[in-house]
C-alpha cells in the first residue's frame, strides 16, 4: 500500500514539475496565436472581399493566394517561411512563425469571409444602392459588416485551430508549449507524464478561448441579425 | 425582352399607378428608373437629367429616385435611426446631428419615433415597411417608386402602409407605385397605367381604366383580380 502511495506522490511531484517548466512557455504560445491571428484576419478579410468584388488582376490573385496555401502543408510553409524567405531577409522566429501562421489561416479565413458576403441577400445590395451609396460604400458600410456578423462562429473556429496549430513552430526552435515539452523529455525521458501536461495546458487554453468565443457569439447574435424579411 | 418599347412622362406630384399580371415588366421598369437594371436602348430622364447606359454619375441620380421594395430590405446590424441616417450621411453628407434630427421628423409622422433605437428583426412586416419608407424620404427625393411595396404583408398590415402612401400623396410629392391592391389604386392615382407582356396597354385615368375600361386585356385583368 506504501508503495503505492509512493509511487503517486511521486508522478504529482513530476506532473508539478513539468508544469512549472512548461508555464514560461505559455506566454508564448499565447503571443504566437494572437499576432498570428490579427495578421490572418487582416488578410483574410482584404482577400475575401477582393475576390467578391470581382477586380480582374486582385481576384484572380487571391484566388492563386487561397489555393496554393490551402495545398500545402502548414509544417513545410514554415519551414520555407523561415528556411527559405529567412535565409534572405534574415527574419527572425517568432516574426516567421507569424508570418507562416498568419499567411496560412489567411487563406482559410478568407473563403470563410468570402462565403459571409455571397451569404447576404442580393436585396442588402440593391438596397444600398438605391440610396446613392457607391460600390465602395456600399461594401463599408453594409456588406462587410453584415459578413462578419455572419463568418464570426466559422472564424471562432479557425481561432481555435490556430491555437493548436501554433505547437508547429516548435521545429523552428520557438520556446512555446510543445517546444518546451520536447526539451524537458528529452532531458529526462518522461515521455508519458510531458505530453500528459502538455496536452492538458492546450486543453485549457482552448477550453478558455472557446469560452471567450461564445460569449462574443451571443454578443453579436442578440444585437438584431435575423432579418426580418 | 422585358420591357417593349415603353413611354411615358410623369408630372411633378403626379401619381400614376402601374397595374398589370405578373411578368408584365412592371417591376423592371422601376428598376430601370432607379438604374438597378440596365437599359438597352431609350432614355429616362429625370428632371433634365438623362439616365442611358453611360450616365457617369448614377449614384447621385439613385440618391433622388426614392425606392421601396417589397422585401424592405432593411439594414439588420443597424437600429431603425442607424437606417435612416446612414444614407443622409454617406451619400447626401450631412452631419450626424443633422440626419438624426431629419430622421426622428420622418419616424413621428410616421408614428415609429418609440422604434428608433429597435433593430428590423424586432418589428413587425408593417413597421418594416414604414422604417423603409422613411429611408427612403430621409434623402429628399424626387421622385418615390414603391415596388409592391404591401405585397408582403398580411391585411392588417398593409393598412398601415396604404395610410402612410396616402399621407405622402396628400402632401404633392410625386409617387409611382405598383400593386396588385387596386383599392390603392383608386385612391390615390392621377393616372393608372396598365401594362402586359412588356408593353404598356393603357394609360388612362382611374375612371378610364378601372371603372369602364375599354381595352380587352385589361377588362380581362380586372375580371380576374375582382372575381
Amino acid at each position: 500500500m506504501n508503495d503505492a502511495l509512493a509511487w503517486i506522490a511521486d508522478q504529482l511531484a513530476l506532473l508539478a514539475d513539468i508544469l512549472i517548466y512548461l508555464l514560461p512557455a505559455v506566454p508564448v504560445t499565447i503571443e504566437v496565436t494572437f499576432l498570428s491571428f490579427a495578421l490572418a484576419l487582416a488578410i483574410g478579410v482584404i482577400a475575401g472581399t477582393i475576390r467578391v468584388a470581382k477586380l480582374r488582376f486582385f481576384s484572380s490573385a487571391a484566388r492563386v493566394y487561397v489555393d496554393v496555401i490551402r495545398g500545402v502543408p502548414l509544417l513545410v510553409l514554415i519551414f520555407f517561411i523561415y528556411f527559405g524567405l529567412g535565409g534572405i531577409l534574415n527574419i527572425g522566429r517568432m516574426t516567421a512563425g507569424v508570418i507562416s501562421l498568419g499567411v496560412c489561416y489567411g487563406a482559410y479565413i478568407a473563403e470563410i469571409f468570402r462565403a459571409g458576403i455571397l451569404a447576404i441577400p442580393k436585396g442588402q445590395f440593391e438596397a444600398a444602392l438605391a440610396l446613392g451609396m457607391t460600390r465602395q460604400q456600399t461594401f463599408r458600410h453594409v456588406i462587410i459588416p453584415q459578413a462578419f456578423r455572419i463568418a464570426i462562429p466559422p472564424i471562432a473556429n479557425e481561432f481555435i485551430a490556430c491555437l493548436k496549430d501554433s505547437s508547429l513552430v516548435s521545429v523552428i526552435a520557438m520556446r512555446e508549449i510543445t517546444r518546451a515539452g520536447r526539451e524537458y523529455f528529452s532531458r529526462t525521458f518522461a515521455d508519458f507524464q510531458v505530453w500528459l501536461v502538455v496536452a492538458i495546458l492546450y486543453l485549457v487554453l482552448t477550453i478558455t478561448l472557446a469560452k471567450v468565443v461564445s460569449i462574443m457569439e451571443r454578443k453579436f447574435k442578440m444585437r438584431g441579425y435575423g432579418v426580418s424579411s | 425582352m422585358a420591357l417593349d418599347n415603353v413611354t411615358f412622362s410623369v408630372g411633378r406630384g403626379e401619381k400614376i399607378v402601374v397595374i398589370g399580371p405578373s411578368g408584365a415588366g412592371k417591376s423592371t421598369l422601376f428598376r430601370c428608373i432607379n438604374a438597378l437594371e440596365e437599359i438597352d436602348s431609350g432614355k429616362i430622364i429625370i428632371d433634365d437629367v438623362t439616365l442611358d447606359s453611360t450616365h457617369r454619375d448614377i449614384a447621385k441620380v439613385r440618391a433622388d429616385v426614392g425606392f421601396v421594395f417589397q422585401h424592405f430590405h432593411l439594414f439588420p446590424h443597424l437600429t431603425v435611426l442607424g437606417n435612416i441616417t446612414l444614407a443622409q450621411t454617406v451619400v447626401r453628407k450631412k452631419s450626424q446631428e443633422e440626419s438624426t434630427e431629419t430622421a426622428r421628423i420622418l419616424l413621428n409622422r410616421f408614428g415609429l419615433l418609440d422604434k428608433e433605437q429597435s433593430y428590423p428583426s424586432e418589428l413587425s412586416g408593417g413597421q418594416c415597411q414604414r422604417a423603409a419608407i422613411c429611408r427612403a424620404m430621409a434623402l429628399n427625393p424626387k421622385i418615390l417608386l414603391f415596388d409592391e411595396a404591401t405585397s408582403a404583408l398580411d391585411p392588417e398590415m398593409m393598412s398601415e402602409v396604404v395610410d402612410v402612401m396616402n399621407l405622402l400623396a396628400r402632401e404633392g410629392i410625386t409617387l409611382m407605385i405598383v400593386t396588385h391592391e387596386l383599392g390603392v389604386a383608386r385612391e390615390v392615382a392621377d393616372r393608372v397605367i396598365f401594362m402586359d407582356d412588356g408593353r404598356i396597354e393603357a394609360i388612362g385615368t382611374v375612371e378610364e381604366i378601372l371603372v369602364s375600361p375599354e381595352n380587352e386585356r385589361v377588362k380581362t385583368f380586372l375580371a380576374k383580380v375582382l372575381a
